[in-house]
């Protein structure tokens, strides 16, 4: 007992005067935060005059909470982002954030926004909420600096802004995409039963599967639907696991996948049960031919990057506007087909594309039904 | 208690200790800036963008500082608990079960001002302590292995706050909670939340009770030898369970000001992700001490504020970066526990003589 | 739920399921019979995961990509046994940071292997051998006899290393290690080589385990594959009471709750299917509670050990 006392105290003395030392720097620290947030606040001004409708060269950054080869959402992002860029010669792109921490979402955006890049992209809506206060800062401090949030609600997602001037989001026309994903499947299916994995419980992951099954049932009343919003976008095992389920129990033999990395899980479960007779539709980027037996098509979104590209060079960006992504302006559109579909079935799914493109296929209420009964 | 003048071998060892966290960080960016290098971009440019991004003015500053306060509570919470001999893995677990109490007791009864702040943290300690002290049960009254059912339930408050966020109080059905009200969260002092200042103040209040209390001595005793602890008539199981129930209560004080206290004042996907892992290991390497606790937090705050803006301007992937805190744990606990080793002391041991030799001989 | 049409494949995920931490688990029998608690299991099975899914992708032969997968994982593994066996470092503390670096490690990693070309993103899969007669049994046919070689090996080993340790003069020198090492030092043991080999065949499983998600279970490697898998092996060891037959049944059981929480979601899809994922963890904690016992494994298990001291 006293060998514990006196190794206690022994090893006490040099703490207190660490304490002194620790306060001391800590108040030094909390000094100098108070002299430096003046200065910068004063210093950021001057950048602000320059119109951006003379710049001739302009840089993009995208911010992500994957990878861009995660062979789906970000993946997709990625793409759409390449492709904008092949048409506006005058961006450039700077090295992607990726891996991205819910923890760090505000601080990515604030790095970017340091660097003056005239567009920001955030991959999807988690990001609408942390992004609140840079946008804020930014608007005043760097008015060159863009936002641009996909898969977002401005009108029910961003309530928390104080201004929306130098934002804009992409919304794209989710029930084409299941629509089409929808018709494919209601003319593969032999057994009347399909599937859909969704990573996450969003509103656009809602309105993707009533508008999937409400097309499917369309072309066949009896085709029953299983689903699955909450599998998150790794665990490729869970894929696995859970379309073997549906197979065993629920006869499914056609599956659409909005969960990255789950799909492919997904894909291995159905390729187990008979490349021939049991497909996938791969989502958002056309993965068909890329060794992949069970894939038959893809639904592809584009992100419209373009477009946010040409509003800031003309300067109209901003105000909180929702660029929609349809199938006119070939935000949404169908991939490839692989050789397991038919002449016949691709001439019908075709013709079904034209009807859905009109909006004369299914309608909002169709898909309103089925969504109410989630 | 009696002061004592230190011997210079226990001098130069408690230099030592405070020595090696530092050759550890530097090693570790030496190392970083191989692999950067490797990677044909400019280390220094890149670490001058961590400092920058981190540290260059009082707006970033004051992220930096947002961004280590849950990591202040975290590292907090691992050290009293070690301090008494108890290895919780759980912070991350108890973090977001207050952030979960704290959202339930704010947005489910609707409280809005200071009333509704004031319960918030309350809630949060309690849900904190509620889920240190069941790992803490299972430990004295079955004798399981508190790292194994702390990380257990790590996963278990993971799923449970996924329910609150997307079951029980979902904004317009987004897989978030609606935001706290204005009213109820921390107010701001010089550019942060008061959170801050509160984790800092905490950490002192820590480092006074245990090494300052008579209880604190109990749970220091405990911790060294329980035996002996117990053969001097300490409450040696009372005493485990309070260290569970303490630094659960620490941890999930600190998902409640982090929910209360940072945007987007919302619980999401990814709450608390990592943070009780990270906080075990500042605990390690300020070697339980909690006021060395804090600036290591701070400088862990520092790589992920730093380490995004650097990532971003030099262009390199993020993983760099968590190879180098890696990197610095690893070299931090191997440093210390080499100069701990028996050989080691020897040979400084020796080295100190020859000096003081030396010393004599040229008086 | 018609669980008895469920219950095959329920069955199936439980086999596939619990390869991965029975060998994570084997590993982690043989380090802590030799007194070390290797809590850094689920970075040792992410490095496997992805060096396996790597090198396997390169040369197109899946069973050198699973060797290098184990020869990384002994390599990270070595960091863990220079810290914890040379060092006396906490062993804790040193697991926990192999989980922080060697992750984030194989992400690097990953992000050169792949960069932006995605075709280097899926790999080939080791195919299933189907036993003839066997894989016909009903209910259990398929899950137990229609599976990969390198699972078939994972069971094959629980009784080799059952007979290593009850039989094996070196096994006996292992548990010995594990239980009093100043007893073994005198009775002419090398403790420090005896725990280094320990940590090797520790890192050999562990990255087997991983390399296994990647080679057998799904063709690609993401960052999170592991999913807590390592730490539920830590447990399994515990449940399984440090013995080799213990943890097949743990890591059985395991599978099974994760297979059955599977077959809820899929059943029960507009229930809050999170207290369906909270199923293998909250029955983890369960049958520690009944079946943990505060007096089994190694006595000196977790403790550093230095020579000098007596």
């Amino acid at each position: 007992m006293s060998e514990i006392k006196k190794s206690l105290s022994a090893a006490m003395l040099d703490r207190r005067q660490a304490i002194f030392l620790g306060l001391g720097s800590m108040g030094a620290l909390a000094l100098a935060g108070c002299g430096g947030s003046g200065s910068s606040s004063s210093s950021s001004d001057s950048s602000s005059s320059s119109s951006s409708s003379e710049q001739s060269s302009y840089k993009v950054a995208m911010i992500m909470s994957g990878i861009i080869t995660d062979g789906g959402w970000d993946q997709g992002h990625y793409e759409s982002l390449k492709r904008a860029l092949d048409s506006h010669p005058k961006w450039e792109m700077l090295e992607p954030k990726e891996n991205t921490a819910d923890a760090d979402a505000a601080t990515a955006a604030q790095t970017y926004v340091d660097q003056d890049v005239d567009l920001i992209i955030g991959n999807g809506n988690q990001f609408a909420s942390d992004w609140a206060e840079v946008v804020a800062d930014a608007a005043d401090s760097h008015p060159k600096v863009h936002f641009l949030i996909t898969n977002t609600d401005p009108t029910t997602e961003m309530t928390d802004y104080e201004t929306l001037d130098p934002v804009e989001t992409v919304l794209p026309d989710f029930k084409q995409t299941g629509a089409l994903a929808g018709v494919v499947a209601g003319l593969m299916t032999k057994t009347k039963s399909i599937g859909f994995i969704g990573g996450m419980k969003l509103p656009s992951t809602l309105t993707k599967y009533s508008a999937y099954l409400a097309a499917a049932q369309k072309i066949d009343p009896s085709i029953q639907g299983q689903y699955n919003f909450e599998a998150g976008f790794t665990d490729a095992s869970l894929g696995t696991n859970l379309t073997q389920q549906w197979i065993a129990s629920n006869n499914v033999d056609v599956m659409w996948g909005d969960a990255s990395a789950v799909d492919n899980g997904a894909r291995q479960a159905l390729e187990a049960a008979g490349a021939d007779t049991h497909f996938d539709i791969a989502q958002p980027i056309d993965i068909v031919g890329d060794n992949q037996p069970t894939v038959v098509t893809s639904t592809v979104t584009d992100w419209m990057i373009g477009q946010a590209m040409d509003e800031i060079e003309s300067g109209s960006f901003g105000g909180g506007k929702a660029i929609t992504g349809n199938m006119d302006n070939g935000g949404i559109s169908l991939g490839k087909f692989s050789d397991k579909v038919s002449k016949d079935v691709q001439d019908k799914i075709n013709e079904y594309a034209d009807q859905i493109k009109a909006g004369t296929f299914i309608t909002d209420d169709e898909v309103s039904a089925i969504q109410k009964s989630l | 208690m009696a002061k004592k003048a230190l011997s210079p071998e226990e001098r130069s060892e408690k230099r030592m200790m405070i020595l090696t966290p530092i050759v550890a960080v530097l090693l570790a960016l030496i190392i970083g800036a191989i692999i950067i290098a490797c990677l044909g971009k400019n280390p220094f440019e890149g670490y001058a963008a961590m400092i920058q991004g981190s540290l260059g003015d009082g707006a970033k500053l004051s992220k930096t500082l947002e961004r280590a306060c849950p990591l202040i509570f975290t590292g907090l919470c691992a050290a009293f608990a070690y301090k008494c001999g108890v290895f919780n893995l759980g912070g991350e677990g108890q973090f977001i079960m207050g952030g979960c109490a704290t959202a339930t007791c704010v947005l489910g009864l609707g409280l809005e001002g200071p009333a509704g702040l004031a319960l918030g943290l309350l809630a949060g300690i309690v849900a904190g302590a509620i889920w240190g002290l069941l790992p803490g049960i299972m430990k004295i009254t079955r004798g399981l292995n508190e790292m194994i059912t702390t990380i257990m339930l790590n996963y278990v408050a993971m799923y449970f706050m996924e329910y609150i966020f997307k079951n029980v109080y979902s904004d317009n059905g987004l897989p978030k909670t609606v935001a706290i009200p204005q009213s109820a969260r921390l107010p701001e002092v010089l550019g942060t939340h008061v959170g801050v200042i509160l984790a800092i103040v905490l950490g002192i209040f820590t480092w006074y009770v245990i090494f300052r209390t008579s209880f604190g001595f109990k749970i220091r005793a405990v911790g060294m030898n329980p035996i002996a602890s117990k053969v001097n008539g300490f409450p040696v199981r009372r005493l485990v369970l309070l260290a569970f129930v303490l630094s659960g209560a620490i941890a999930g004080l600190g998902g409640a000001v982090e929910l209360l206290g940072k945007t987007p004042y919302r619980l999401a996907d990814g709450f608390g992700s990592g943070f009780g892992f990270d906080g075990v290991a500042i605990a390690l390497i300020a070697q339980l001490n909690p006021i060395a606790a804090i600036f290591v937090a701070f400088f862990f705050g520092v790589l992920s504020t730093g380490g995004t803006m650097m990532q971003s301007v030099i262009g390199v992937p993020t993983a760099i970066v968590e190879i180098i805190r890696g990197l610095i744990i690893i070299f931090a606990v191997a440093g210390m526990a080499a100069v701990k080793l028996p050989k080691i002391k020897a040979y400084v041991a020796a080295r100190l003589d020859a000096r003081a030799k030396k010393a004599e001989v040229n008086a | 739920m018609d669980f008895m049409t469920a219950l095959p494949t329920i069955l199936k995920a439980m086999t596939m399921g619990a390869v991965p931490i029975l060998l994570a688990a084997l590993g982690e029998v043989f380090s802590e019979r030799a007194g070390l608690v290797n809590i850094g299991l689920e970075g040792v099975m992410a490095i496997g995961a992805f060096v396996g899914f790597a090198v396997g992708k390169m040369t197109g032969n899946l069973w050198v990509g699973l060797l290098a997968g184990m020869a990384a994982g002994v390599l990270v593994n070595m960091l863990y046994a220079f810290c914890t066996v040379t060092l006396c470092a906490d062993q804790v503390v040193t697991g926990m940071a192999i989980n922080i670096l060697a992750p984030a490690i194989a992400l690097f990693g990953y992000n050169l292997f792949v960069g932006s070309n995605s075709a280097n993103a899926t790999g080939a899969q080791m195919p299933s051998i189907a036993i003839p007669g066997l894989s016909d049994i009903p209910f259990i046919g398929n899950a137990f006899f229609n599976q990969t070689l390198l699972a078939y090996l994972a069971f094959i080993l629980v009784p080799l290393v059952r007979y290593f340790f009850k039989h094996f003069r070196a096994g006996l020198s292992f548990r010995s290690v594990g239980e009093n090492p100043h007893a073994a030092e005198t009775l002419g043991i090398n403790v420090v080589r005896m725990k280094y080999v320990a940590c090797i065949v520790c890192g050999l499983l562990t990255a087997a385990g991983g390399a296994f998600l990647t080679l057998c279970y799904t063709p690609i490697y993401t960052d999170g594959i592991v999913m807590g898998r390592g730490f539920i092996a830590l447990a399994t060891v515990i449940f399984g009471r440090w013995t080799a037959l213990g943890v097949l049944g743990a890591s059985l059981l395991f599978g099974f709750f994760d297979g059955l929480n599977v077959a809820l979601q899929a059943q029960f899809q507009a229930a809050p299917v999170m207290f369906f994922k909270m199923i293998p963890y909250i029955f983890t904690i369960i049958a520690l509670i009944f079946f943990g016992s505060k007096h089994a494994g190694p006595k000196a298990n977790g403790q550093p050990y230095f020579r000098e001291q007596r």
